[in-house]
């Protein structure tokens, strides 16, 4: 079969337009990784099963191993290298995580950090989800390594203390 | 990746998309992409052009119109579970909505995609058959609807496209309860029910081959009352055969299982009753 040439296309990465040329089969995964060389993404399934490949699209969290590229075009696009408003720094649901120990082999964090960004984002100031919301969001997440509850602790922390500057951002360096 | 190669269109309008449907062997409609797209990643399913029909804005959103609710086909499942409209008119068809994979499927996944869906099980067809729902499709021929059960049981017919879910906004006293696959979040079994003043409406899915309305379960049980007891007599008295094995499901267990989530969705849907 002739397939139409490969259309050019606009994706807003990260605030950034982004032009090229894709096939028509192209996952956003792909462009995001192997196009645009964003690896932050990982691809643990490549099946929509273990939620690694998360990215916010048009501000909902999506798996990007589910969207066709030319189907996000136009659309804007955040993932994990995009996170943090100034480059670097932690965000206060990175570093709850991480003081909570909520990431060990890290494979599965970005994916975490951009499926539970909508969960924090979406919680009244002030107050917390309880740990059964935070575990029905988590659904589409695998981790083999944290078991999960310092996910919860981190998420919990995350949104009870917004305000608290030992949560907030803090340069990467310091933050290890 | 997708190791075969399509082509792709995104349809500016539902007459377009009609038109293209008709004009290509093997196009296919793409909503969400949540069933479709790793259908297509793993070869259980085959395209040759995707007819994207996501951005259609005019098929998304619910509207209510006297007594019922317009749900577009476009309308994701993240907005249907949580959608003011639906949640007091339609609960049944919410509550499947939000027992549905998990967030980001929701986020993307579709009320008609998860209707038209055909690999597996889903979760909204027997809210819809519960709920006394009709299809909205269109075609090269117009306009048409169909029940819910009808579409359950023959699909949506090659070159139609689903516009909209038709709900009678009745249903307070309705309930859904599923038993998910641990691993997959599809259901083993589900079950949605509807208390309407001719008695109940019943619907199983994932136990049967496909989403079935059980006239049978509601002629025993109508005038109720709706104890775990009677529930479990009137599943019994059914033919062997409605129940089919799954995977490492006997028929036997399913048939049970069905009674036990009917039963619990009757109890929390009675307790809403005025009828
Ligand atoms: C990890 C994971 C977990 C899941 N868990 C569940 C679950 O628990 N319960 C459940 O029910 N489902 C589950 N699903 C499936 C998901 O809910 C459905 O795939 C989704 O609702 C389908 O909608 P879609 O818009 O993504 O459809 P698509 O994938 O875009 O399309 C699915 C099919 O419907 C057709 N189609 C789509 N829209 C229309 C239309 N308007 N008119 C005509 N044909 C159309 C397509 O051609 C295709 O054949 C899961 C999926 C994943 C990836
Ligand atoms: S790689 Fe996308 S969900 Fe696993
Ligand atoms: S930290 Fe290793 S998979 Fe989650």
């Amino acid at each position: 079969m002739d397939l139409t040439p490969a259309p050019t296309l606009t994706l807003h990465v990260n605030g950034r337009p982004e032009e090229f040329a894709a096939r028509p089969s192209e996952l956003l995964v792909e462009r995001l990784r192997d196009g645009l060389g964003l690896t932050g993404t990982k691809v643990g399934c490549d099946t929509g099963q273990c939620g690694t490949c998360v990215v916010r699209l048009d501000g909902r969290s999506v798996k990007s191993c589910l969207v066709l590229t030319a189907s996000a075009a136009g659309s804007e696009v955040t993932t994990i290298e995009g996170v943090s408003e100034r480059g670097g720094e932690l965000t206060g649901l990175q570093e709850a995580l991480r003081q909570e120990h909520g990431t060990q082999c890290g494979f599965c964090t970005p994916g975490m950090v951009m499926a539970l960004g909508e969960l924090v984002e979406n919680t009244a100031a002030g107050t917390a989800p309880t740990e059964p919301e935070i575990r029905e969001w988590l659904t589409g997440n695998l981790c083999r390594c944290t078991g999960y509850h310092s996910v919860v602790r981190g998420v919990q922390r995350a949104c009870a203390a917004p305000a608290d500057p030992a949560v907030t951002a803090v340069p990467a360096a310091e933050g290890r | 990746m997708i190791l075969t190669d399509f082509d792709y269109a995104r349809a500016a309008s539902l007459e377009e998309a009609l038109t293209l449907l008709a004009g290509t062997d093997g196009a296919r409609v793409l909503a969400g992409g949540q069933s479709l797209l790793p259908g297509l990643r793993t070869g259980a399913e085959k395209a040759r052009l995707l007819i994207d029909v996501r951005h259609l804005a005019q098929l998304r959103g619910v509207g209510q119109d006297g007594g019922e609710l317009r749900i577009g086909a476009l309308t994701t499942l993240a907005e249907l579970a949580a959608d003011p409209l639906v949640r007091a008119g339609a609960p049944e068809l919410a509550a499947a909505a939000r027992a549905n994979g998990d967030p980001q499927v929701r986020n993307l996944g579709t009320v008609g995609g998860n209707l038209a869906a055909t690999e597996r099980p889903t979760d909204l067809p027997v809210a819809a058959i519960a709920a006394g729902a009709r299809a909205e499709l269109a075609g090269p021929g117009g306009t048409r609807t169909a029940p819910a059960e009808e579409l359950a049981a023959s699909g949506v017919p090659a070159g139609e496209v689903l516009t909209a879910l038709l709900v009678p906004a009745a249903g307070a006293a309705a309930a859904f309860e599923k038993t998910a696959d641990r691993a997959t979040r599809y259901p083993v079994c589900a079950a949605a029910v509807r208390i309407t003043p001719d008695g109940p409406r019943i619907a199983v899915t994932g136990a049967t081959p496909r989403a079935l309305r059980l006239r049978g379960v509601e002629d025993r049980l109508r005038g109720g009352p709706y104890t775990t007891t009677a529930v479990l007599a009137a599943f019994r008295a059914e033919p062997r055969e409605l129940f089919v094995p799954g995977r490492g499901t006997s028929a036997e267990y399913l048939g049970h299982l069905a009674g036990v989530l009917t039963a619990r969705a009757l109890a929390r849907a009675a307790a809403h009753s005025s009828a």
